[in-house]
């Protein structure tokens, strides 16, 4: 409380006001009726005090239905022209009625101040009017000296210089955003090495998985890999089938095809060369193998 | 010959010749952009290169100032990392934390061959390692959980030599 009085006496009522007006609005609204007819004895300065009163309350009914946020917006737009064509005009009249008026419009809005909300924004328009006040005069000075000591304190990064290792691609990255960088190193690297990279660090997964590039070319290398050792796998079971059947034909009847017509693929095989013995030495082995 | 002043971000002075200094595009740039008079005494301040790096950088530029320069990206071209001259690899056995700097400062000044030779010797510091050899090289702890890291086991086990 303290706080925003000392505010209120510091700064021009209408700031009270407008603080008070973000929120709360019943209880501002009681506010502003008792606030009118006291305020009304010093009517030559306060006139146009009175008037905004009014203006800010028929303005309320239309804001009430916009969402808070906005509103408090707008009241905040509205309140720099008035800032400005009250202070001058009573500052030239009487000091002496600016500090009465003052706690008038504190007491008046006080009940509403109590709330942290209202705190909170009146001190929050407080310290930006400060900063603006404080900027101006740096944004005016454009001195060499001042721009370049102002400048050597700006470094967005801490400096890793004589640093025996850091974790480079994670300081590019994810601290420095220079993923152009990033993606320039990632292109040197072979899809192998790429699918190192992504098994380090899960910062280093997702600046892999990140750089889209260097992500396909990890993806298609591991599909590839998958194919070329499945088909590896495959070629070395069927090698070390291979040295049990011989053919085809044996192929089938250990698998169970065509052991039906079995006899009759033989047939032909075994009528060309009447000589033959009945069975071939293939068929010995295989038929050891079945048994 | 001309000469420039850059200033660290620690306020060192270096005077070096403007050819040299052409070597970064972003002086280049800015000499054409805003003229420069040749008696002027105009300090350039570089607040993101400290006086160390910048002396690595001006050494860099002075020995490659007859240098062609560096061939556009090619994106399809094969990439080597192999072909790093004698000078380069000497010029680049630094640490690491100097290694990250001198790429930052190349990316800032626009120096195209200093950022693609730094870079190469990053890539070289990867290449044919296992994710713990690259762990160890820059000091990074592995963060995976037991299960993250089977799963990212699993999705890459193919590519595993053998």
């Amino acid at each position: 409380m303290d706080e925003t009085e000392n505010i209120n006496v510091k700064e021009t009522p209408c700031i009270s006001i407008n603080s008070t007006n973000h929120s709360w609005y019943d209880s501002v609204d009681s506010g502003y009726v008792s606030l009118t007819p006291q305020s009304g004895g010093y009517t030559p300065i306060i006139s146009g005090y009175r008037s905004r009163v009014s203006y800010i309350s028929s303005k309320r009914h239309h804001r009430i239905r916009l969402d808070p946020l906005q509103s408090d917006l707008r009241a905040q737009r509205h309140s720099t022209p008035q800032i400005i064509s009250q202070v001058s005009p009573r500052r030239k009249t009487s000091p002496s009625s600016h500090i009465v008026l003052s706690p008038n419009c504190v007491k008046k809005a006080s009940p509403p101040i109590t709330s942290t909300d209202n705190q909170k924004s009146s001190k929050y328009s407080i310290t930006n009017l400060a900063t603006i006040a404080e900027i101006k005069p740096k944004r005016l000075d454009f001195s060499h000296c001042a721009l370049s000591g102002a400048l050597h304190h700006i470094r967005a990064t801490p400096d890793y210089t004589g640093r025996e290792t850091v974790d480079i691609l994670a300081l590019l990255g994810d601290k420095s955003n220079h993923w152009r960088i990033v993606s320039k190193i990632l292109s040197f690297l072979g899809p192998q090495d790429l699918c190192s990279v992504s098994m380090v660090s899960k910062t280093w997964r997702t600046i892999c998985m990140n750089d889209s590039k260097a992500n396909t070319r990890r993806l298609i290398h591991v599909i590839l890999r998958k194919n070329v050792k499945e088909n590896l796998k495959l070629i070395k079971k069927s090698k070390m089938e291979g040295d049990i059947q011989s053919s085809p034909k044996s192929r089938y009847a250990r698998k169970g095809y065509l052991l039906e017509v079995q006899n009759l693929l033989q047939v032909p095989g075994n009528q060309l060369p009447p000589g033959s013995p009945p069975v071939s030495p293939s068929k010995v082995k295989f038929h050891s193998f079945v048994k | 010959m001309p000469n420039i002043k850059l200033q660290s971000s620690d306020g060192e002075v270096f005077e070096v010749d403007v050819d040299i200094a052409k070597c970064s595009v972003t002086i280049k740039t800015m000499l054409e952009d805003l003229g420069m008079d040749e008696d002027e005494e105009e300090v350039v301040p570089l607040p993101n290169v400290n006086s160390a790096i910048l002396r690595k950088v001006i050494q860099w530029a002075t020995y490659h100032k007859d240098d062609p320069p560096p061939p556009e990206d090619d994106e399809n071209k094969d990439k080597r990392t192999d072909d790093i001259s004698s000078w380069d690899a000497d010029f680049l056995k630094v640490d690491q934390g100097t290694l990250y700097e001198l790429i930052l400062a190349a990316n800032y000044l626009d120096i195209k061959g200093l950022l693609e030779v730094t870079c190469k010797t990053v890539a070289n510091m990867i290449k044919g390692k296992t994710p713990e050899e690259v762990r160890k090289t820059f000091n990074i702890k592995n963060d995976f959980s037991p299960s993250e890291e089977e799963q990212v086991r699993k999705e890459n086990e193919w590519c595993e030599e053998k």
